[in-house]
């Protein structure tokens, strides 16, 4: 399975990473991206299976990037892994066309919760 | 004239706290909240993080630089030894970020958070100081304020 993996932060991208593997998941082809313009090019140069993105993120927010994905026709199924948990922003992830929203912290429980739908 | 908003109680702050640190530091038992100080000891990392929309302020995180380092060290799966200063930065800016994207679930919507910036030589932001905690974990302090703004009135409306 490929993925890709973006948010500003190293950090964030190893912890989201290393609670993928924590969920049992595994033959993981992980991407990682640092921005929302990366995570676009990105998308259109190895057709993932799944992405996981930050929303607060520099150049392009997740947000835009899922906008920018649909509006090429791209129908990646994309998740948020985002510290912003409040319904008007699941509101906004659904109505872009995400598949759900992960709030941070999360535990590789409410990791594969978040998961069973697409995987 | 606005009137300031409710923000969130100390005792939410502190249980978010320890869930960000137990989720992702492996913390055994989260910050808790200790008596105020001024200032924390020796150098220290602060991350400011805005909120702007309905809801006008700043969220700031610090960490003495000890208490930095053994959080990146938890975050990135490292021994002190192999981070590198921008790897301190990034787990003070992602901690902030996180405190403050929850904080900002609490307040009235809409509003949008800046990304995080952080530094060894903060200054404080412009405001009223809403909310001002200090918190230990281990053997290590770190301080969480809310500052709130004002919008500037509109000329003319």
């Amino acid at each position: 399975m490929r993925l890709i993996v973006a948010d500003d932060s190293a950090v964030m991208r190893k912890i989201v990473i290393r609670t993928l593997r924590q969920t049992g998941l595994s033959n993981l082809d992980i991407i990682e991206a640092g921005d929302g313009q990366e995570l676009v090019q990105l998308v259109q140069q190895h057709d993932p299976d799944l992405v996981l993105s930050d929303w607060n993120m520099p150049n392009l927010t997740g947000i835009e990037a899922l906008a920018q994905l649909r509006s090429m026709g791209l129908t990646v199924p994309f998740g948020f892994v985002t510290s912003e948990g409040s319904d008007m922003m699941r509101e906004r992830a659904q109505a872009a066309g995400a598949l759900f929203l992960l709030a941070k912290p999360f535990t590789p429980e409410s990791m594969e919760d978040a998961l069973s739908a697409v995987v | 004239m606005s009137a300031l908003t409710d923000v969130p109680a100390a005792g939410d702050i502190c249980q978010l706290v320890d869930e960000v640190w137990s989720t992702f530091l492996g913390a055994p038992s989260g910050p808790y909240q200790v008596a105020a100080v001024s200032e924390l000891p020796g150098p220290v990392l602060s991350c400011q993080v805005g909120i702007s929309g309905s809801w006008n302020g700043t969220l700031t995180l610090s960490l003495t630089a000890a208490g930095a380092l053994e959080a990146a060290a938890a975050m990135f799966g490292l021994v002190p030894d192999e981070l590198a200063p921008s790897d301190l930065e990034d787990a003070v800016g992602e901690l902030g970020n996180i405190v403050a994207g929850n904080i900002k679930s609490c307040l009235p919507e809409p509003s949008a958070l800046s990304l995080p910036a952080v530094s060894r030589d903060p200054q404080p932001p412009a405001g009223q100081p809403r909310l001002e905690l200090t918190l230990a974990w281990d053997a290590h302090l770190l301080q969480i304020t809310l500052t709130e703004t004002t919008p500037a009135l509109k000329v003319g409306a």
